[in-house]
Order: structure tokens, then C-alpha cells, then sequence
């Protein structure tokens, strides 16, 4: 099943499935940008590419995807899965992005998504899905074993 | 989405045909759209069924998205975006845009400051 969900200047997406589900996607609609990969493994490439990046949530959860940004694309997972991806609205939008996990300092071209658990961040207390665009100050961060990413507009 | 198409010549030597193709809804007669030229060599020509279910599904979807393109929205049905927490008032009298699809689901996304 797939989800998605436009967020003022970026979009999230969400894959769920079993192991085994094969997943396409046109170029024209291939806007993600990074993959994070919160349950199960799998393997991304290019249609018809010998080339392949294999994510897992153990070992390799966040993924650089911006090479496949206008291509057709093909995902195929090897265990039961929930995935996300960080999508751009424009393709001429370029972001940067990483998984965070101690305190940092934001600045207002950025915006943090929770994934996964519940990260305490200034005080709040997220949930999975969250988001909030960031301002030029410090965060701190309290990590409780989740995943959070920043994305800021290049 | 139901469409129509017509086929207006087989092209033997090419193994093509070139055919019409739109809405079964449109207001507008079929003959009035272009045609197009299109290469049956990878289309299933079992028989006439599986042809024009093969013809529609590899041409059709495109042509018509294509020609609703061209065809222009009317200035009473350009959907504003309205987006956040569901408030009726903001909806009410409003034309909005949603998508048509099995598949995909609205992901339940939360703004937070922090």
C-alpha cells in the first residue's frame, strides 16, 4: 500500500508491503529524493540497470536517491517493509538531507521529519509523522532510539 | 475511466494502425481528435478483445490526459488548495482538487512547532 502526504514545500511518501513486492515508479513521477528505510530490506535500481542499492533498517536506513531523480525505477523487497521517501516538489529543487540523532542548530531552509519513536526535540515530544520547519536556533535532542531526519532547501 | 477509440486504417507493411481515441463521455464526437499512428508489434493481437484492450491501455490513457490538457478547465472549476486541520468552513462553496486512486492513500502527516 502507498501513502503520500504534501508538506507546504516537500512531500512524504510511504511504501508498505510484504517481502517479495515489486514496486514501480515513472520518471515523471520520481520526485524522491531519500529513502528511510524504518522496517525490513530491499533493493532500488534503475529499470533494466544491473546497478542496484540494497537499504536496510539495520544496517544502511537512510539513502542518498537523488541519482534516480527523473528516471524509471524499480524497488524489490527481500523482507516485510516500511519505507519512506523524502520527495521534492520540483525537480530543479535540489535538498540535502541526514538522519540526525544529537543536538544541532537549525536555521529557516530546513525541515525535520520524525519516522520513527519518539524523539524529545526542545521539549516536544514527537510521534512518527511529524514534522516542523525549523528556525535559526539550537534544537536539542533527546534521541530515544528513533529516526529523524533534517532536509534543508540547497 | 471508459474510453472509445476508432480505428481509421491498418497499415500492413508497417503492422500499424492508426486510430482515434477519447472519452465515451466527451462532448465532443470522436472524428473531431487527431489521430495517431501506433505500432501493433507489441500490442496482443489474439483477438479483437485482447487487441483493443492492449491498443487502450498502451495509447489511450496518455491521449486523453493529453487532450484534457489542451481542452483547458472552465474558470468555475479551478480548484484552490486548501490544506491542515478539517475546517467545514473553509471547505464549504469551494472548488478543491482530489485524485482518483486506488492505490494511494493520504498519509496522516502532523505539523509541531518546536
Amino acid at each position: 500500500m502507498r501513502y503520500n502526504k504534501k508538506c507546504e514545500e516537500f512531500c512524504i511518501c510511504c511504501e508498505v508491503g510484504e517481502a517479495g513486492v515489486i514496486v514501480l515508479e515513472k520518471s515523471t513521477e520520481r520526485l524522491t529524493l531519500y529513502q528511510i528505510i524504518v522496517k525490513g530490506s530491499g533493493k532500488t535500481a534503475k529499470t533494466f540497470d544491473s546497478d542496484y542499492i540494497v537499504g536496510d533498517s539495520h544496517n544502511n536506513n537512510f539513502i542518498d536517491l537523488r541519482k534516480y531523480l527523473g528516471h524509471h525505477t524499480i524497488y524489490e523487497s527481500s523482507k516485510s517493509f516500511l519505507i519512506y521517501g523524502f520527495n521534492t516538489l520540483d525537480p530543479q529543487q535540489d535538498w540535502d538531507g541526514k538522519l540526525i540523532s544529537n543536538s544541532f542548530d537549525g536555521d529557516d531552509k530546513s525541515y525535520l521529519v520524525c519516522f520513527k519513536g519518539n524523539p524529545v526535540i526542545n521539549g516536544v515530544k514527537l510521534k512518527p509523522r511529524d514534522y516542523a520547519k525549523l528556525e535559526n536556533k539550537h534544537y536539542n535532542v533527546t534521541s530515544n532510539n528513533s529516526i529523524v531526519g533534517v532536509f534543508t532547501k540547497l | 475511466m471508459k474510453v472509445i477509440l476508432k480505428i481509421e486504417e491498418y497499415l500492413r507493411e508497417k503492422n500499424s494502425v492508426v486510430f482515434k481515441t477519447c472519452r465515451l463521455h466527451s462532448h465532443k464526437s470522436i472524428d473531431e481528435f487527431g489521430a495517431k499512428v501506433v505500432s501493433c508489434d507489441d500490442l496482443n493481437m489474439t483477438d479483437c478483445e485482447t487487441f483493443i484492450e492492449s491498443l487502450v491501455n498502451k495509447v489511450s490513457q496518455n491521449r486523453i490526459e493529453t487532450q484534457d490538457e489542451k481542452q483547458g478547465v472552465i474558470e468555475s472549476n479551478k480548484p484552490v488548495e486548501i490544506t491542515g486541520e478539517l475546517d467545514f468552513e473553509k471547505l464549504i462553496g469551494v472548488v478543491v482538487q482530489g485524485r482518483v486512486s486506488k492505490r494511494t492513500r493520504i498519509l496522516k502527516m502532523r505539523r509541531v512547532e518546536l
